[in-house]
């Protein structure tokens, strides 16, 4: 009755399984569609130059591409490895789980789930950019048959690698806030990517010049040609320059990793079928009441209940960790190149004045959308009747409660930094313009427009279809408005430091204070009379997000 | 586009009893005229037996009666339409005050949309729906004090503890932080969530999350509760616990609607039932008129159709 399946057959019907699954992700929406095809034709476009700059590389100089080719397919590979460990949720569609109900042994379970894994997009793309590298090498046929070797070795790393890693760490993995605080985790270095590659580019660029750039690129490479990351290409390298034995060394080290990560996901893969999913034994505990101790009105109660969803919810946490970061990257670059001259250095030490305005802004701009964060949560204050009036102020409190401060302090850092101490009331004073400002938009787009963000407990990281569509128009045209209400503030301050007029200074900061005050009343207002109007249809839009 | 439910019926001439033109009128092109066959059939076979006091035989339907200012829930001609599917058509109904109300109907048959209708988280097309006299989209502040919701299919704000949501809801109705906090250790207590009340909601099973939303329905001692699927994945022992809460809270005098698929449930509990099927409430009443005698179950398969023989499956056994 029930056939043995043959792995051929096996490997087939998940073959099919993805491409169905690919072809019905163009019927989600048309914007989807759209995005859909912008990412292949950039993937398509990306392979194409990768191939055609390792083939045209490599007739000109060899050696370099060939070192180049060790960096970045090292690169590639570990890319493939970690990846899927941080963005959980992104691709479940060869999640192990969905597959324990059926006869499948282990062996027939791996072949499917690497043949899924294999056919996406970034598996084809992927496959084509390391076979056509290896094109580098078409001069020479003994050298581009190693090339190809190494590439196909380095194929089924990806793959199995990438397999056998999420499938042995995702149960470890599993607990919410595990999950959580990785996904935040990976904030940093992306953050810190900047002020990284500043660093690094120093360290080429200055000291005694090429020699000493060429030594660390030298030993940055010849670290990477002994990984098992960078060994597949390596073995073409050192078969150019017919250096066998090497090849020999890259060609075990490869294998054996292949193996390891095949016999590792056969383990890991065996202990989940047999304990499925385990519950999260890391539940976390609040004690008592928390800030809701404090509340007494609903606008006192919806003050709280952002106040802890900012520390609690890692799609607010994170714009914290972005606003405590940024300081850094507009600075670091100041503090690692010492010897400019006058004007650049001028220009590097009044350049962070911008912070304080930023962060105030970006602060009073974060809950621009925030009934899409609550996602269907909005229900309880539609149910509940609670005023417009209550609902917007009680948003804007821990915002303002918390930003204004912080982005005053700096606003006062980045002054101190500049060393001048006369130009403090003007950016003070856009400082809180713009925070005030900023809030008083938000209050009226939140209430008016919604559109989808990564829902609670999702990946802060995914980015949800149709949030390219046409309601990020209205978000945009938020943003300008926003924006442009700043843009007098600026041009006061701006004139009061160039013009060194002290009390022009004293005036931005009046102003900023009374004008971000006015705009702000004026949004509570109209957010608050647009919340009760169409409440329901905010409910209901929050309901469509898929 | 606009859409006007009532230009086709009101155009035609009063058409005989158990003829339904609405149906015809208002389905969707795409609609099988199978379903249409059956409502007509049901509405035909009701128009001589249970016609209490919703729901009027078809001819009257043009004479629209203004909602019952005494009832506790009190709905008229509400319509809703989702693209292209009528979701909710022409429903009318009226649940007592005082009653323990449960709605029933197949999946799809317009139960949380009407429900949501009748408690101002969805805007109706077309109808009127009020609250002990209050109009819940004229005067939506008056008619929510009176309501206590448990909707179903929405999150809750499952970043607080258990206790925070429960007072959190509380101090959103407007209530003073002691009456909140005494209420709130009070139906931790009965909910049976006192050791987990220090617990975020994300990592609440099932039955605890109904439980807790359950409890913040609750927490401003509401005239008239509106709980749809309350009893889904609770289990037995909380379940019970509940409907005592529940019969207490009607025997006193409030008024409970509550949603279910389960018949043996509605049933045992309820005092009065709705039938919904296709969009359309087929059947309203006491629990008794309605199922005439049979049980609750047989009934409702029998007004709403759609039982087919197991013998379709024969190689299942060999």
């Amino acid at each position: 009755m029930v056939d043995k399946l043959s792995n051929a057959t096996l490997a087939k019907h998940f073959a099919k399984l993805k491409l169905t699954l690919l072809k019905n992700s163009f019927r989600r929406s048309v914007w989807y569609a759209i995005a859909l095809i912008v990412g292949f034709l950039y993937t398509l476009s990306s392979v194409v130059i990768a191939i055609v700059a390792a083939i045209w590389g490599a007739s000109v100089n060899p050696i370099l591409t060939g070192q180049w080719l060790v960096l970045l397919g090292a690169v590639a590979i570990l890319g493939w490895w970690i990846v899927p460990l941080v963005a959980f949720g992104v691709d479940a569609t060869v999640d192990p789980h969905r597959f324990t109900l059926f006869p499948l042994s282990i062996r027939q379970l791996m072949l499917g789930i690497g043949t899924a894994g294999a056919i996406g997009v970034p598996g084809v793309a992927t496959a084509l950019t390391l076979l056509g590298a290896a094109f580098a090498w078409w001069r020479h046929p003994g050298v581009l048959l190693v090339a190809i070797i190494g590439a196909l070795g380095a194929f089924a790393l990806c793959i199995i690698g990438s397999r056998a890693l999420t499938t042995w760490l995702a149960p470890k993995l599993e607990g919410r806030r595990t999950r959580e605080i990785m996904s935040l985790l990976l904030v940093i270095p992306l953050m810190l990517l900047s002020p990284i590659m500043s660093v690094i580019g120093n360290a080429f660029g200055t000291g005694t010049g090429e020699n000493q750039a060429t030594t660390i690129f030298d030993n940055i490479f010849r670290i990477a040609g002994w990984t098992p990351f960078g060994a597949p290409w390596q073995m073409a390298l050192s078969a150019y320059q017919g250096d066998w034995l090497t090849v020999l060394s890259r060609f075990l080290i490869l294998s054996a990793t292949v193996l390891a990560a095949w016999a590792l996901w056969e383990h890991a893969l065996k202990k989940v079928l047999e304990h499925p999913k385990e519950q999260a034994s890391s539940t976390t505990a609040a004690k008592g009441l928390g800030l809701f101790a404090h509340a007494k009105t609903p606008a006192g109660a919806v003050a709280a209940r952002a106040g802890t969803y900012w520390l609690r919810d890692p799609r607010y946490s994170m714009s914290i960790l972005v606003v405590l970061l940024l300081p850094l990257i507009f600075v670091a670059p100041t503090l690692l190149t010492p010897e400019l001259d006058y004007s650049d250095a001028a220009f590097m030490r009044y350049f962070p004045l911008v912070i304080g305005p930023l962060v105030g802004w970006m602060l009073g701009f974060s809950i621009s959308n925030d009934i899409g964060f609550d996602y269907t949560a909005f229900a309880l204050h539609l149910s509940t009747g609670v005023s417009g009036r209550a609902d917007r102020l009680g948003r804007i409190m821990p915002v303002l409660a918390v930003g204004l401060p912080v982005s005053l302090l700096l606003a006062i850092g980045s002054v101190w930094y500049a060393g001048r101490w006369a130009w403090l009331p003007a950016v003070l004073g856009v400082t809180i313009g713009a925070i005030l400002l900023a809030l008083g938009v938000s209050a009226v787009s939140s209430a008016r427009f919604v559109y989808p963000v990564a829902k609670p407990g999702e990946s802060p990281f995914k980015q949800p279809q149709g949030a390219m569509g046409a309601q990020m128009i209205s978000q945009l045209a938020a943003m300008g408005i926003s924006m442009a209400l700043a843009l007098p503030l600026v041009a006061l301050a701006l004139w009061a430091i160039v013009s060194g007029t002290l009390w022009g200074g004293w005036l931005t900061l009046v102003a900023g204070i009374a004008f971000g005050a006015f705009v702000l009343d004026r949004g509570i207002r109209m957010g608050a009379r647009a919340f009760e109007q169409r409440g329901p249809e905010l409910l209901a839009k929050v309901h469509n997000f898929l | 586009m606009s859409f006007d439910p009532f230009a086709a019926p009101g155009a035609t001439a009063a058409p005989e009893p158990g003829a339904s033109p609405t149906p015809d009128a208002t389905t969707a092109p795409g609609t099988p005229a199978a379903v249409s066959q059956t409502s007509t059939g049901n509405v035909g076979n009701l128009g001589n037996s249970v016609l209490y006091h919703a729901n009027f035989p078809i001819a009257e339907r043009e004479i629209q009666l203004p909602p019952d200012p005494n009832a506790a829930l009190s709905l008229r001609n509400l319509w809703k339409r989702f693209g292209d599917k009528i979701a909710v058509a022409d429903v009318n109904l009226d649940v007592p005050a005082g009653s323990f109300y449960g709605l029933v109907g197949p999946n799809g048959a317009g139960k949380t949309t009407t429900l949501s209708m009748a408690t101002g988280l969805l805007r109706p097309d077309h109808g009127v729906a009020t609250v002990l006299g209050h109009d819940v989209w004229a005067n939506p502040v008056a008619a929510k004090r009176l309501l206590g919701v448990l909707p179903d299919g929405v999150r809750l704000f499952d970043r607080l503890t258990g206790q925070q949501l429960i007072t959190y809801t509380g101090l959103l109705r407007g209530m003073d932080q002691n009456t909140v906090a005494a209420r709130t250790n009070d139906l931790l207590q009965v909910m049976d969530l006192q050791a987990d009340k220090d617990k975020f909601v994300v990592d609440y099973s099932a039955g605890m999350t109904k439980k807790v939303a359950l409890a913040c329905a609750l927490i401003h001692a509401p005239r008239v509760l509106v709980l749809d699927e309350p009893f889904e994945a609770v289990d037995p022992v909380s379940a019970a616990n509940i409907r005592d809460i529940l019969h207490k809270y009607v025997a006193d005098g409030g008024t409970v609607i509550i949603s279910s698929h389960v018949m043996d449930l509605v049933q045992r509990t309820c005092s009065h039932v709705a039938i919904m099927a296709n969009g359309r409430v087929i059947a309203a009443g006491p629990v008794d008129v309605v199922r005439q005698g049979q049980d609750l179950e047989t009934r409702f398969v029998e007004l709403v159709g759609g039982r087919r023989t197991a013998e379709g499956l024969s190689w299942l056994t060999n």
